[in-house]
């Protein structure tokens, strides 16, 4: 096939791209009208952009948030003067972080640490409006979990997002005599038996909300095939 | 995520606040995995590249100019270490011509999704480093032509050139393969 011009490829590129005007997708209709061996290669670059975005995202190994977030515990040296450390080291750093802050291994997010955050440019005054929110998140074999717990007087609202790439199931332990689930989205995978909700975590990305009444903590434990891939423990101060 | 609160988070991470680094990494740490992953195919690498992306982001937020996007640096840093890690593996091995079929081209009977997938992963191996990271940078970050030039540090032209031959060779190699 001879070589398409400079038009026709700056079209077929725009189109690709989503980027085509009225005009301009005209034009493009109207070459390719007239030219089979342009429709040919416009035919096979779309279908070969479609492959690629059928390529989905590649969920990060499990604990690799937490080794690059214990990276911080050590010094920022000038800009230059960065010497790539193995794995091994940026693990010790890892537990020598985990200490100092006091956290579990498998809890940690993104939004605890805008919380964070808030606390501190709000210098103090707003901090019990700050942990009044506390969040967890659970990754593990291709299964990630993000809870966030909030009160409302006495209903507790706890949203779960998760994003997986093959199925699990999370947990949600109460203490029955203290807590009970009193609303949930009208969500065929949820699930709730004395003292215990079972969410299904499906393949994909979903956000539920439970409702509940009484008082925390609640626990969470994420599931696959049978065995436990990871606890949190969420609780929220009054404010 | 806001630029805004990309900032708000850097500036809190210069104050000394570790925590807003950790929303950096929270919002940034599956697109760079991806970067490397899709530039380099090897998870163990895109896991260490990964990790010194993120490293090198703390140790110099400080050098960060807050007028260029924070993804369009951490991005830039991913890209660049995946093309050292390139440049060392290419230095024991034999150049590939893209254009050349290898041994195992020929239109297969049947292809499922995952070795359709297999396929375009192939596809995008053989491309050299220059197209493949506007492919990355396109596909799996779903940069446009701008944010693209503004992380590969080439203009807007060039995106365009580069991405055009890009899907061209792509396009040749999955005809090839018998998934067009």
């Amino acid at each position: 096939m001879s070589a398409p011009n400079d038009r026709l490829r700056d079209l077929i590129q725009a189109d690709l791209d989503g980027a085509l005007s009225a005009a301009e997708r005209a034009e493009l209709a109207r070459l390719l009208l007239q030219d089979p061996e342009a429709r040919r290669l416009h035919g096979q670059l779309q279908r070969t952009d479609q492959l690629l975005r059928d390529i989905p995202a590649a969920v990060p190994p499990a604990g690799l948030r937490d080794v690059v977030i214990a990276g911080p515990a050590q010094p920022r040296e000038a800009p230059g003067r960065w010497n790539r450390l193995s794995t091994y080291r940026i693990a010790a750093a890892f537990v020598g972080g985990l200490l100092v802050v006091g956290a579990a291994y498998y809890v940690n997010d993104g939004r605890q640490t805008g919380e964070a955050l808030q606390g501190s440019v709000s210098a103090g005054k707003d901090l019990a409006v700050a942990a009044a929110e506390r969040h967890a998140s659970l990754r593990a074999e291709g299964i990630e979990v993000d809870a966030t717990l909030r009160s409302d007087g006495e209903i507790l609202h706890l949203e779960i997002a998760s994003s997986a790439a093959t199925p699990g199931e999370l947990a949600v332990k109460i203490d029955p005599s203290a807590t009970s689930l009193t609303g949930s989205a009208d969500d065929a995978s949820v699930t709730a038996a004395g003292d215990e909700v079972g969410i299904q975590l499906l393949a994909g990305r979903h956000v539920r909300v439970l409702e509940f009444s009484g008082s925390p903590p609640i626990r969470l434990e994420l599931r696959a095939e049978g065995r436990v891939l990871g606890q949190a423990t969420l609780t929220v101060n009054a404010p | 995520m806001g630029e805004n609160v990309d900032a708000a988070r850097v500036r809190a991470c210069l104050a000394g606040d570790s925590h807003a680094f950790a929303g950096l990494v929270a919002e940034y740490e599956k697109p760079v995995y991806n970067v490397a992953l899709r530039m380099l195919r090897d998870p163990e690498e895109a896991r260490d590249i990964a990790q010194t992306v993120f490293l090198k982001a703390w140790q110099n937020l400080s050098s960060y100019d807050p007028q260029y996007k924070f993804y369009s640096w951490i991005y830039r840093m991913a890209i660049n270490e995946s093309l050292n890690v390139l440049r060392t593996r290419a230095r024991g091995a034999e150049p590939v011509d893209e254009r050349l079929p290898t041994e195992d081209a020929g239109p297969p009977d049947l292809l499922d999704g995952d070795q359709v997938r297999g396929v375009v992963l192939d596809a995008i191996d053989r491309l050299k480093p220059e197209y493949r990271a506007v492919i990355v940078l396109k596909y799996f970050v779903e940069r446009d032509y701008e944010a693209m030039a503004e992380i590969l540090d080439i203009d807007v032209k060039t995106v365009k050139s580069r991405l055009y031959t890009a899907r061209q060779l792509l396009k040749d190699r999955l005809a090839t393969r018998g998934v067009l």
